[in-house]
């Protein structure tokens, strides 16, 4: 047998196939940086039947492989163990077709989910699921994920939005799962493979679900003395049977670090915390549920109100909520961005209690989150350089989570568990329904060589081979012409 | 032995059964009061004629049914959640809810109407399990999306007696795989749907149906931009009993104007279709509403229709087959090759002897 690497070559072309040292470094981490692990290998197949040969090569040599998209995940999802070798989707980046009359769109995994906005927007359309990451982040990693954003209030999460997949599994058979029209007997199997992480099959084709761009929307921004005080307004919203597209909320601290970055919106940096509503629909509609929302607001004492109804009013809102991410990125050397759900009702509970831990852990906690959905992103600024802080962050981010499972809720809501929280799945789930999720995953792919470890509780020493915590430190030695596979 | 149709007060006695069914190896389906006609579309031939029978939930034990491509078989055995009927907890502020899989989508509808909230769903009938696991779409389908992405999570009884959790009760979860989906799609083939968390909705502040006349007809089958659905009606023709051509109808959240409608210069079938949809609002802004129990009652007339929803989008299916098109005096659905993904899972659902 050729050696793999001369395989993949032979189905990918030479130039992409990576297997050196420094190519590689961009590939041993996704935006979860605690968790590095470099591939042996990294391929970029630029069509469906690419994937389909390297997937047999891997399958009969017994790689584990994973695919990958922008590589901006939170919770480690697009890592291979060492020896394993990455599925870059770069190249797969084609709007296929574009159904108007049938209101979907058929893309390649590589599409950038804001690309596919701009696309189809020219034609009176969108597709609805916004997170943050949109500008960069790819279609495909946010099926896998079953990724969420602020829109998703309304229009609900990836998972309402893609139709069907076109998926290549572990042994290289290729699948096709639901279909444009979304009415089906068939298993469900699309739902299952969207938010697997990578563990059920390769995408190579999405069919999304396009919506109307609504005729107008109206963008307010309140400002109120305490997360306390935006999170009462949310549930007065909420509780008057408001339907808005968003409620967003930012702490002071994420302000602040908005407003001295490159996303600078404007927000009032004396503010506790600022909320932002978004209504959409008809003129009339959207004035009338505006005004209902202002009135509410009003009750809360905000320190100022403000209504963007231009576009590009809105647009600064909207950057500076969905940069704020990169902002707090600034305020120290490493991030940590948290994911974790509670009901709605929970959401002044759960700050309080991450404001105890930023208290008690002197680490700088900031907080941003989809108050409508319930769903937090604690944002702990650290230094990985320092394992103690390493240690304290990981086990303040366990202690978060365990209380919003306390509260009734759920260890994340749109980032996945990826290496990250696998430990806590067993206090999420019971120990058969563990198994069933196992047993179900093994149905599919039976040898879990698709991205092993995600999502599920791993064996103990398993998470050890992603080599946590180790900063990239590029020795001449790692530098060479070949990898492993080579030899 | 089992009985060979059985309705159990509560979890625990159904929980007995299947175990006994599993010892017996006997092939059972749950069902709920057997108002839908899914078993159907899974290749079930229906002894009682007229009207379908219809899982609320359900699993077949080891030795089922539907091996892949095979030919289909009766259950030998039914059981019925028609008696699981509670409302575990409704939660306004978090717009959810728990529910026994029996309960009828009616009581539902009552009882969370108390709080200002609705299921995003338009059916009234059955039970809750059998709308959830039937995956039929709704009126409401444009802007609240398929059934099953108003269920957050489950609580299922598989084929080995095991009780098991799926989702969560938060409106957002992606912790592990998303099992409630799967074990929904399968109809029963794969577990017994016990419990379910529900996504509410608010009711919109004021509902109306319309009964829109033959000439605007022909504009609502061009409203395809709008069409989520188009296969739909079939089914849901099927459910209702309907045999007779179909009149469309529209239905507004509020007072309609024109403006309701995006306006935008151009050709596109998507402008053309805005501004035949804008003739029907402004059709509808001078017609007098239906009652939702004329809805109910003149529902068997409704093939096509537009939904203008409480965002004022729209949302349209047409009708592409009638029941005229399938055999006379049948209730029978068109037929779908089972999954050949289904028999592995069934195995791969048993407790491993391993863990026994």
């Amino acid at each position: 047998m050729k050696p793999v690497l001369a395989q993949l070559r032979a189905a990918v072309g030479d130039r992409f196939v990576l297997s050196n040292a420094a190519s590689l470094l961009a590939y041993e981490s996704d935006a979860l940086t605690l968790f590095r692990c470099k591939p042996a290998a990294v391929v970029l197949p630029a069509s469906k039947e690419e994937v389909v040969a390297c997937v047999r090569v891997l399958h009969q040599a017994g790689i584990p492989f994973a695919a990958r998209g922008a590589g901006n995940g939170l919770s480690g999802g697009a890592l291979v163990p060492e020896g394993g070798v990455i599925l870059a989707m770069a190249r797969m980046r084609n709007v296929l077709e574009v159904n108007v009359d049938g209101a979907w769109a058929k893309v390649q995994p590589g599409v950038v989910n804001a690309d596919l906005g701009r696309h189809v927007a020219e034609m009176g359309l969108r597709y609805a699921p916004d997170p943050a990451s949109q500008t960069v982040s790819t279609l495909g990693g946010n099926a896998a994920e079953n990724a969420g954003g602020p829109q998703c209030f309304l229009h609900g999460t990836t998972s309402q939005h893609i139709l069907a997949a076109e998926v290549v599994l572990a042994d290289g058979t290729m699948q096709t799962w639901g279909s444009a029209t979304p009415f089906s007997d068939a298993l469900d199997l699309r739902g299952f493979l969207l938010g697997s992480e990578g563990t059920v099959g390769v995408i190579v084709s999405l069919t999304v679900r396009l919506i109307p761009l609504p005729p107008s929307i109206v963008t307010l921004m309140a400002a109120f003395d305490s997360i306390g005080t935006a999170c009462a307004a949310v549930s007065d919203i909420v509780s008057a049977g408001q339907q808005p597209v968003a409620l967003e909320v930012m702490d002071q601290k994420t302000i602040r670090a908005v407003e001295a970055s490159v996303y600078r919106a404007g927000l009032p940096v004396d503010a506790g915390a600022v909320l932002i509503v978004e209504v959409e629909g008809a003129e009339e509609r959207t004035k009338r549920d505006a005004d209902a929302i202002d009135v509410i607001l009003r009750r809360h004492d905000p320190m100022r109100i403000e209504k963007a109804e231009t576009p590009e009013q809105r647009l600064a809102v909207w950057k500076g909520r969905k940069g704020a991410g990169g902002a707090l990125g600034q305020l120290g050397p490493d991030s940590f961005v948290m994911d974790g759900v509670v009901p709605r009702s929970k959401l002044v509970e759960i700050m309080d209690f991450v404001t105890r831990m930023e208290q008690e852990t002197q680490l700088q906690i900031s907080n941003l989150f989809h108050a409508g959905d319930g769903n937090i992103h604690p944002h702990i600024t650290y230094d990985a350089t320092d394992a103690d802080q390493v240690e304290l962050v990981e086990k303040t981010g366990t202690r978060i989570l365990r209380k919003c499972l306390e509260m009734g809720g759920s260890i994340t809501g749109e980032h996945g568990v990826g290496l990250e929280k696998h430990h806590l799945m067993g206090e999420q789930f019971s120990a058969d329904e563990l198994q069933v999720m196992e047993a179900l995953r093994a149905v599919l792919n039976p040898h879990n060589l698709l991205n092993p470890g995600r999502g599920l509780p791993m064996k103990r020493g398993c998470v050890e081979a992603f080599h946590r915590h180790r900063r990239p430190q590029l020795a001449a030695a790692d530098i060479g012409p070949a990898g492993e596979l080579d030899e | 032995m089992n009985k060979p149709h059985f309705t159990p007060a509560n979890e625990q006695e159904a929980r007995q059964w299947v175990l006994q069914a599993h010892a017996d190896g006997t092939h059972w389906m749950p069902v709920g009061n057997r108002s839908r006609p899914f078993l159907l579309a899974a290749g079930y031939t229906l002894d009682d004629g007229a009207g379908g029978a219809n899982a609320s939930a359900g699993a077949s034990a080891s030795g089922g049914a539907n091996d892949s491509g095979a030919t289909h078989q009766s259950p030998a055995a039914t059981i019925s959640t028609a008696a699981m009927r509670a409302i575990h907890w409704i939660d306004p502020e978090d717009r959810t809810c728990e529910v026994d899989a029996g309960l009828p989508v009616a009581d539902l509808a009552t009882a969370i109407a108390e709080h200002g909230l609705m299921l995003g769903h338009s059916s009234l009938s059955g039970t809750v399990g059998g709308l959830l696991n039937s995956g039929e779409p709704s009126l409401l389908a444009g802007s609240c999306g398929l059934p099953r992405d108003q269920v957050l999570g489950a609580t299922w009884l598989l084929p080995d007696g095991r009780v098991i959790r799926s989702g969560a009760r938060v409106v957002k979860s992606v912790a592990g795989y998303d099992v409630t989906r799967l074990l929904l799609s399968a109809q029963g083939q794969l577990a017994m749907c016990l419990r379910l968390i529900l996504r509410l909705r608010p009711l919109p502040q004021d509902l109306r149906w319309y009964r829109m006349p033959q000439e605007l007809q022909r504009p609502a089958a061009s409203w395809k931009p709008w069409c989520d659905f188009a296969v739909a009606e079939n089914r849901y023709a099927a459910w209702e009993g309907c045999q007779s051509p179909l009149q469309d109808a529209v239905w507004l959240d509020s007072q309609p104007s024109a403006a309701d409608i995006p306006t935008a210069d151009g050709t596109s079938p998507l402008h053309q279709a805005r501004s035949q949809a804008a003739q029907a609002v402004q059709w509808v802004a001078t017609a007098t509403p239906w009652s939702r129990q004329q809805m109910r009652a003149d529902g068997k007339d409704l093939s096509a229709c537009l939904l203008v929803d409480n965002l004022g989008l729209q949302s349209a299916w047409t009708r592409k087959q009638t029941m005229a098109s399938l055999p006379a005096g049948s209730a029978v659905l068109p037929h779908q090759q089972p999954s050949p993904w289904l028999k592995p899972m069934r195995e791969a659902l048993l407790k491993p002897a391993s863990l026994a």
